[in-house]
């Protein structure tokens, strides 16, 4: 476990490096908002629509940014170098597991984002445009864990796209397709509220919306809360989906890894 | 360097490509999705709420598929040196592109000419298409000739936007932070840039000028309002761009003949 750690604190560290990079970050991410919040503000101009009113709105896209910034999407891109580097012998020699040492570096990476991009985002955000406070405690407690489910989801996504790398040997076209995918039903940008009610149906009955819409709805008191504890379970069997297969394919693949170069 | 060099570089690139052909068509496919997705989404906001700023979806979709048209058809030609160029001046073969006998940024954009845009054309140039069929424009000999002029000076505006960042490299070092906050500026034009405070429709014209990528020939040929400016703002769309990439091309000499090597 200790091991592991160390895989964290030196992610979270390396990071530290590239001080510059935070300004231009966090100036993104605002960025971002300021686009979004101007084109809701145009949409929502003559009133609620579907019950969501601007502010809800607005508290929306500034959760939806901080949730994109934590979620572990450039885990394939990492796994894709190694491999085609041939670097990935050197990490599987190692006497580590490698899946809990990509989880543990993930992790370094999210809690730094967190403290030093999510964190002054969203404040910046909340003076510049209001951001409403959880619902209830209770909503705030649940929003935590659907935080947690979702970068845990989006870890297991990432996972499983790495391993088809080792069949495939490139991991362009799955992620191209899941960010796709994570693009039009995560509900990130437009929320499953607005969505026509098949395509509603569809975004309820995939994954993806554990990535951008379940948290925000959650944080907002937007959801019953009957529905909270059903919704996360289903986030979480999700998680022990995609990991069951992915530790199915982690077996396949180590019987036959080739690696190229020498 | 002529064209028949180019085209040498471009079919040399293709055969590269056409190494893997499956995984090259898979590819395609995987990329039009992914930038698909974009598109469905816009069209779902717009089946709930009708317009936005008074333009109707295939007047969003024109806006959205001219800016990404014209993305393809500008960084096919710089997107890959630009951004390669961080390395080449960190590892030193910048150096032996400077000693070549032809124009380094002729020959880079040449020799690095990216094939890969193919989902980028194929999705967007559909797009375009089927949002100019369902706007019904009257097609005047002077709006065709404008249309075609738009074009190219979008493709140039995008292609002077990466040059001039290509051009930090020999200054700053990384710079790959410059590239996410160009994007992120570019997805303002994806809606009509009168959504926006004044001072962003200033900052959009003036200073980052990407609303003459698209906002502003969209004005013209949809005969939309132009926001803040007033619209005969749109007919200079032609103009900017080149005179924008002909000031980044300069701005990207001006940094190579400061550049001193990195040593080594």
């Amino acid at each position: 476990m200790t091991t592991y750690f160390h895989f964290f604190a030196k992610s979270f560290k390396s990071n530290l490096a590239y001080r510059a990079q935070v300004w231009l970050s966090i100036l993104a991410s605002l960025l971002a908002i300021v686009s979004q919040v101007a084109i809701w503000r145009a949409l929502l101009a003559s009133g609620p629509v579907n019950g969501i009113a601007l502010r809800d709105m607005i508290t929306y896209v500034i959760l939806n940014s901080a949730i994109y910034v934590v979620l572990m999407y450039e885990m394939f891109e990492e796994v894709d170098d190694r491999l085609r580097t041939g670097d990935i012998a050197i990490d599987l020699i190692k006497p580590m597991r490698y899946p809990l040492y990509l989880l543990a570096d993930q992790l370094g990476n999210t809690a730094y984002r967190l403290a030093f991009y999510v964190a002054p985002t969203v404040f910046v955000a909340a003076l510049l445009f209001g951001l409403t406070a959880p619902a209830s405690p209770l909503h705030a407690a649940a929003f935590v864990m659907a935080m947690g489910i979702a970068t845990i989801l989006s870890f297991a996504f990432g996972y499983l796209i790495a391993l088809l790398a080792f069949h495939f040997l490139t991991t362009l076209h799955f992620s191209w397709t899941f960010l796709g995918l994570v693009i039009m039903f995560s509900g990130s940008f437009l929320p499953l509220w607005f969505f026509p009610a098949g395509w509603a149906d569809v975004a309820r009955a995939l994954p993806f919306q554990f990535l951008g819409f379940v948290p925000a709805a959650i944080y907002m008191g937007k959801m019953p809360v009957t529905e909270i504890a059903p919704t996360l379970a289903v986030g979480l069997m999700w998680i022990v989906l995609l990991m069951g297969a992915a530790a199915l394919m982690w077996a396949v693949s180590m019987r036959r890894l080739v690696v190229q170069g020498g | 360097m002529g064209l028949n060099t180019f085209w040498q570089f471009v079919r040399l690139r293709l055969k590269e490509r056409m190494e893997y052909r499956a995984a090259y068509v898979v590819g395609v496919a995987a990329q039009i999705f992914g930038y698909g997705a974009q598109f469905v989404v816009v069209w779902l906001l717009l089946r709930r709420f009708g317009t936005i700023a008074g333009w109707t979806w295939p007047e969003v979709a024109f806006l959205y598929s001219f800016e990404l048209f014209t993305y393809a058809l500008g960084a096919a030609f710089t997107f890959s040196p630009m951004t390669d160029l961080e390395r080449m001046v960190r590892d030193g073969t910048f150096d032996g592109v400077l000693v070549r006998p032809t124009n380094p940024y002729v020959y880079l954009t040449a020799r690095m000419y990216n094939v890969g845009y193919v989902a980028h054309v194929l999705l967007s140039a559909g797009v375009l298409v089927w949002a100019i069929t369902q706007l019904h424009l009257a097609w005047s000999p002077l709006a065709l000739v404008f249309l075609a002029a738009a074009i190219v000076s979008a493709a140039l505006i995008q292609m002077a936007a990466i040059t001039f960042i290509g051009a930090w490299p020999f200054r700053l070092g990384r710079v790959g932070f410059l590239f996410t906050i160009h994007y992120r500026l570019k997805d303002f034009v994806l809606y009509p840039v009168s959504v926006y405070t004044v001072s962003i429709q200033v900052l959009l014209t003036v200073i980052v000028p990407f609303a003459f990528i698209n906002f502003y020939p969209a004005t013209v040929l949809l005969s939309k309002d132009a926001g803040f400016f007033p619209g005969w703002i749109g007919w200079f769309a032609p103009v900017v761009g080149p005179l924008l990439f002909f000031g980044a091309y300069r701005f990207w000499f001006r940094g190579v003949n400061a550049y001193q090597g990195a040593g080594g």
